[in-house]
């Protein structure tokens, strides 16, 4: 017998935890439907000459076993409903060495032992508090107020307040709805996506981020509905783009990955990538960890007012850091370096690319840090110096209007927003194949975003969520969500323990 | 021009000036006893010159976008802070980080400056920024460049190494020249040493001229020479750092031909699909000389005798049957004579043995330019092919439609000639290399009890061609040995006249193809394991305690070569062969090579293949080059899609090409992604609309185009 050098790849071989499996009563492949095959951006189905009944040869479409994260694209684009996809699990008797840790050994077993990265936000079994935190209702003592029938302002300003009233105002943003939409970068995001923000957040008034890959040109109409972010790297960071926008924003930290910088792999920097962020094509684009310039709090106020030099004072400047252990004084040295905003990113939020680890197990919930930072900003009587923009995984209007009573001025949505552009978080950003086009720049995946279906979603989201915190500040008897921030009385926990209800700032229900 | 006198005066209110007067079109403003105020020149896009007296503060031209700024005296950190044009010239030293993130524009600095200078600096195009340090610069100089120049001029020599460690760590564009000496240790993750080109000297006497201008000084001294180039080392420095954390297919499949089953089984080589391929296409011609390349024996070989290992192995067998290649290779015979190369060597290789084996070598050799001489004991050429195989099988006619063409080459054929040691001694002096090719003659016989009557089957085929039959009628023969040689006694036998044949063997016996089908049509009886125990007059008797009736009995278990003539300098193995090195045909003698049956038995084919593979190693040897033995790797036989075929016509149409690639386009035509596309005989796919979902490979009919698989040998290896 043959002797073959014994091979361990086979060892590592990562059994894919889904596959699709198809219908073939259904299946039109015998009319030549190759449509699975095409959606799928990770090649998992692949086609095979068959003979049919009349002798001709046709393509059948099969999965190839490797490359499946239930994305559900093929699914959802099958005129014949032909597929579903079903699970692969590798054992079932454990409950402690899960296929997901087993596989990530594997993983780094292999090839040249690298770093995890993945995308997306944070998936552990940490609480969400936003559960255990339940809205006050009028009943009989106050009358509720009918949104339905009567003015419900949830209009709000972003910037330095002054110290008393008449007193003199900073610059201000003014959102319609307050909700805004969070940091995603050109390179992670393409175009389209930008695109649809831009002219959504224009259409209903309120503000959308760049992130740190630059301020694309076509979207500079937009400048009055855009804040521009100033990161580690400084990708696209020039004078025209810091003059363009309606506010900048210096990214310290972002809660996928405290501590790090931006990740941009190099297979997603495209020819425009590499022209906006000015780095060589298929080149990684790897943020630095600190802002070089920003080496203390000191080196912070000395980067907010070069940059208010050169914006001449006319728009606020935010700061945007992860909610860490000591957000609270962090937030009163950012406020008195001089910033109009800090926005406070928990350690839900997402990303296209972040170390695996990184994201797993760094950082503190929002729900916490919003009401920590507010409440010293408050004790030590500079919370009108500064707006607090909360975000990090929020999933529904009631978590947004939560964290308003917790504190925050309004809140950003990242995640949120791609799910409305058909997003179901498979977690593969980084690879840069999404096949729903969203977070990839290959120009043919991009196509199966249309701009205008995309832009309404995303109004239709807002106005959504919009018309849901009416409603509850409504049932509350409020009509200006400025009564609501920081309103803790209006909150009761549920199942937390004293330290919580202390940490929030919250009584529990029923005392 | 104006001048505004800054003593004490805010940096808020001395900015807002500079921005009042440079809004109503002032172009020069001078500003004095500047001490410490911050941002000067900040976010300015106006094209103007500001020259400030004395020590101005932090972030100094920070988002500057056009202008020119001159410093007499020392800056602090950050100088040009982002800056993204314009120029600043600082007469004094700077602090950290001067130039981080720069994108475009120029900063020229005469003295030192301190940590991360030019850190994260970009560019694009034809934006390529430059910062010029006239001093020494400390640790991290150049960190995570994407771009930009960084020129350090170590200006009065003070320190021998100007830059500190972690030189260009992570730099992925751009590059930093050193007037000094950096050691490797020096340098940080992703930089190397580069090599000073053409455009660095243009471009580095240039720098140094309008920095020259600027400061006021001579540095004609300084020449590009002087200075070391450090770089990037490659496109992704931290490529590897990362793993996907999800599963994901890299690897972008490719075409590449393999080795069909037909060619793999030949021992010969011979690649049938790209005869008939060509012949498809109409280039007859082309086809046959391509032939000839593999061997002499088209017809009696390929076309008759040969058991037809190739035709075994066709994958038509899956479908209606193998290919017809034995009536193509006749039915495509070339009608015209060999071509010998143009180039005529000097070297002489005389051939011992005239069989199929030296025959092939000959061929192989004469037609590249050698003078060729061959030596055969008989009168003719042929070996075995002509002595013993039978007429029925392989007329005499056929035959010598090889013969006539092998001898239309300038070969020196010398026949009637048997070498004893003597003769191949004076051989191996007059030749530069002695070719070994003379076969297994001497039949091999077991001492059975009462065997001295067993006759050798090979004597008695070469009996018939030499017109002498044996006549067996009435006669019951038992064959020992159930190869294709006893095949052959077999069907002789009944020609003769027997009345009854038996073939045994003591294992599952080897013959194979059109004879043994023969045979067993005629009568002839295959007993399998079968052990003689003795004979007598009459009959034999077996092992099993069974007999049967045997008049005649032909010992046909295969020849061992006569070595005797071979100088001691040849070694021979304990079974008589002669030893050559793994994948050599080269002997312990390295003017003397062997081929054929003499280094290992087996069928014609394997002679033919055996020589013309002997003569590429003598070839290659003669001209100095490495000769790797030709090992190559068959195509699996499930990557053929038999559901394209079955309609064919024509014989010639019967094949499907397995792993050789025909252009019939499945692939590009299928593709979903439309990622592939074909030049003439190159195929180019799109990495970029490249799925991956490799249904390309299952598409193509044959197996020319892969993925995923390990071709061992071949180089390539693609991965999961």
């Amino acid at each position: 017998m043959k002797e073959t050098k014994n091979q361990m790849k086979n060892n590592w071989k990562i059994l894919s935890p889904f596959h699709p499996q198809f219908d073939m009563v259904r299946c039109d492949y015998e009319n030549g439907c190759k449509i699975c095959v095409h959606e799928c951006s990770f090649g998992e189905i692949s086609l095979t000459p068959i003979k049919d009944k009349r002798g001709e040869v046709v393509y059948r479409p099969g999965a190839n076993l490797t490359a499946c994260n239930a994305c559900q694209r093929c699914v959802k684009m099958c005129p014949q409903n032909a597929i579903h996809i079903v699970s692969q699990p590798m054992h079932t008797s454990h409950s402690y060495w899960t296929p997901y840790h087993v596989n990530n050994i594997w993983r780094q077993a292999r090839h040249e032992g690298g770093v995890l990265l993945v995308g997306t936000g944070a998936t552990g079994p940490q609480k969400r508090y936003f559960d255990y935190m339940m809205f006050d209702a009028c009943q009989v003592t106050n009358p509720s107020i009918d949104p339905l029938r009567e003015p419900m302002e949830i209009r709000r300003y972003l910037g330095t307040k002054p110290d008393s009233y008449g007193g003199k105002m900073g610059p201000q943003l003014e959102l319609e709805v307050p909700i805004m939409f969070g940091a995603m970068s050109f390179g992670a995001v393409n175009l389209r996506v930008h695109k649809a923000a831009a002219r959504a957040t224009q259409a209903v008034g309120t503000y959308w981020n760049t992130g740190e890959g630059g301020f694309h040109k076509e979207l500079r109409k937009y400048g009055k509905n855009t804040i521009v972010q100033v990161a580690s790297g400084r990708f696209g960071v020039n004078e025209s783009y810091l003059k363009s926008a309606a506010a900048v924003e210096i990214k310290i930290g972002q809660g996928a990955k405290p501590g790090i910088g931006g990740h941009l792999p190099g297979e997603k920097v495209s020819e425009a990538v590499s022209k906006t962020r000015m780095i060589p094509l298929g080149s990684d684009a790897l943020s630095p960890a600190p802002h070089h310039d920003i080496y203390s709090i000191e080196d912070l106020r000395q980067l907010i007012f070069a940059i208010k030099e050169a914006t001449e004072y006319t728009v606020p400047v935010s700061v945007k850091i992860s909610a860490v252990n000591n957000v609270a004084p962090i937030a009163s040295g950012i406020a008195r370096a001089g910033a109009d905003i800090i926005t406070i990113d928990g350690f839900r939020g997402g990303s296209g690319a972040t170390p695996l680890q990184i994201r797993q197990n760094t950082g503190i919930p929002i729900e916490l840090a919003i009401s920590a930072a507010d409440r010293r900003l408050t004790e030590e009587g500079i919370r009108n110096t500064v707006s607090i923009v909360a975000s990090g995984g929020f999933q529904t209007s009631s978590d947004i209007l939560k964290a308003i009573c917790l504190g925050a001025d309004a809140v950003y949505v990242g995640t949120p927003v791609l799910i409305a552009l058909g997003c179901n978080a498979c977690q593969r950003c980084f690879t840069g194949k999404c096949a729903y086009g969203i977070t990839t720049n290959k120009p043919e995946l991009a196509e199966r975003i249309d701009v205008d279906e995309a832009t309404q979603a995303l109004k239709n989201l807002l106005h959504a969520w919009g018309e849901e915190i009416k409603e509850l500040m409504g049932s509350m008897g409020i009509s200006a969500i400025e009564a609501l921030r920081g309103n803790r009385d209006r909150l009761r926990g549920v199942g937390l323990n004293e330290e919580e209800l202390k940490i929030l700032g919250i009584k529990h229900a029923g005392a | 021009m104006i001048t505004i006198e800054a003593k004490g005066l805010y940096y808020k209110a001395l900015n807002r000036q500079i921005r009042e007067y440079l809004s109503r079109g002032e172009k020069d403003i001078v500003l004095k006893n500047i001490l410490g105020q911050r941002y000067i020149g900040g976010g300015l896009n106006h094209d103007a010159t500001i020259k400030i007296h004395g020590t101005p503060g932090q972030d100094l031209g920070a988002f500057m976008n056009g202008s020119r700024i001159d410093i007499f005296g020392n800056a602090q950190d950050g100088v040009g802070n982002t800056m993204n044009s314009g120029k600043i010239v600082v007469h004094g030293k700077a602090g950290e980080i001067p130039a981080h993130s720069m994108r475009g524009g120029k900063i020229f600095v005469k003295g030192d400056v301190e940590y991360r200078a030019g850190i994260h600096m970009k560019q694009y195009m034809d934006k390529i920024p430059l910062l010029i340090i006239g001093g020494t610069t400390k640790d991290y100089c150049g960190e995570y460049m994407a771009g930009g120049r960084v020129i350090i001029l170590n200006l009065g020599n003070k320190s021998a190494s100007p830059v500190g460690n972690s030189v260009g760590t992570g730099i992925h564009g751009g590059n930093i020249y050193v007037r000094g000496t950096v050691d490797a240790y020096q340098l940080g993750i992703g930089a190397v040493f580069g090599k000073l080109n053409k455009s660095d000297r243009t471009f580095l006497k240039e720098a140094l001229a309008e920095y020259a201008k600027d400061m006021g000084m001579d540095l004609s001294v300084i020449s590009p020479k002087d200075f070391i180039k450090i770089t990037k080392k490659g496109h992704r420095p931290f490529g590897s750092l990362y793993t996907p954390g999800m599963n994901m297919k890299t690897e972008t499949p490719f075409h590449f031909n393999l080795m069909p089953p037909c060619a793999y089984n030949c021992p010969t080589g011979i690649p049938t699909p790209v005869f008939f391929n060509l012949i498809k296409d109409g280039e007859i011609r082309e086809a046959q000389l391509f032939m000839d390349e593999y061997t002499p024996f088209r017809m009696s070989v390929c076309g008759t005798a040969c058991p037809a290992p190739c035709m075994e192995g066709c994958n038509r067998n899956m479908l209606d049957g193998p290919v017809e290649i034995q009536k193509l290779a006749q039915k495509y015979y070339p009608d015209f004579d060999p071509m010998v190369g143009k180039e005529k060597r000097a070297e002489t290789v005389s051939i011992v043995g005239a069989g199929p084996s030296g025959l092939s070598t000959a061929w192989q050799l004469s037609r590249r330019g050698y003078s060729v001489n061959t030596y055969d004991a008989t009168d003719d050429i042929g070996g075995k092919v002509k002595q013993a195989i039978p007429k029925e099988r392989l007329s005499d006619e056929t035959l010598d439609r090889d013969i006539a063409r092998i001898k239309s080459l300038p070969i020196i054929f010398h026949t009637g000639e048997k070498i004893d040691r003597e003769g191949f001694s004076k051989i191996y002096e007059s030749s530069d290399i002695v070719v070994v090719s003379t076969g297994a003659q001497i039949t091999k016989r077991i001492p059975y009890p009462g065997g001295e009557r067993i006759l050798s089957g090979l004597q008695f085929l070469i009996a018939i061609n030499e017109g002498n039959p044996v006549d067996l009628s009435g006669k019951e023969i038992v064959i020992i040995g159930s190869g294709n040689v006893g095949i052959d006694i077999a069907c002789e036998s009944w020609r003769l006249g027997a009345s009854k044949v038996t073939a045994i063997d003591i294992q599952k016996p080897l013959a194979f193809g059109r004879e043994l089908d023969l045979a067993t049509e005629l009568g002839t009886e295959i007993l399998w394991p079968k052990m003689i125990d003795r004979l007598d007059e009459s009959r034999v008797y077996f092992t099993d305690r069974t007999d049967m009736r045997a008049d005649v009995v032909f010992f046909s278990i295969g020849e061992a070569p006569d070595t005797s003539f071979l100088p001691d300098s040849v070694f021979i193995d304990e079974r008589g062969y002669i030893v050559t090195a793994e994948k050599s045909f080269r002997s312990s003698d390295p003017k003397i090579y062997g081929c054929g049956d003499i280094i290992k038995p087996g069928l014609i084919t394997d002679a033919v293949g055996s020589g013309r593979v002997a003569a590429m190693e003598i070839d290659a040897t003669l001209k100095g080059q490495a000769f790797v033995y030709p090992i190559e790797n068959p195509v699996s036989r499930r990557r053929i899609q038999t559901v394209y075929f079955g309609e064919e016509d024509s014989d010639i149409d019967h094949c499907m090409s397995c792993g050789t690639c025909i252009f019939c386009d499945k692939c590009v035509e299928n593709c979903p992604q439309e990622a592939i596309s074909r030049n003439g005989e190159t195929f180019s796919i799109d990495t970029e609309k490249c799925q991956l979902c490799y249904s390309c490979v299952s598409i193509c009919p044959r197996g020319a185009i892969h993925a995923d698989v390990f071709i061992k040998g071949a180089g390539v290896e693609a991965d999961n």
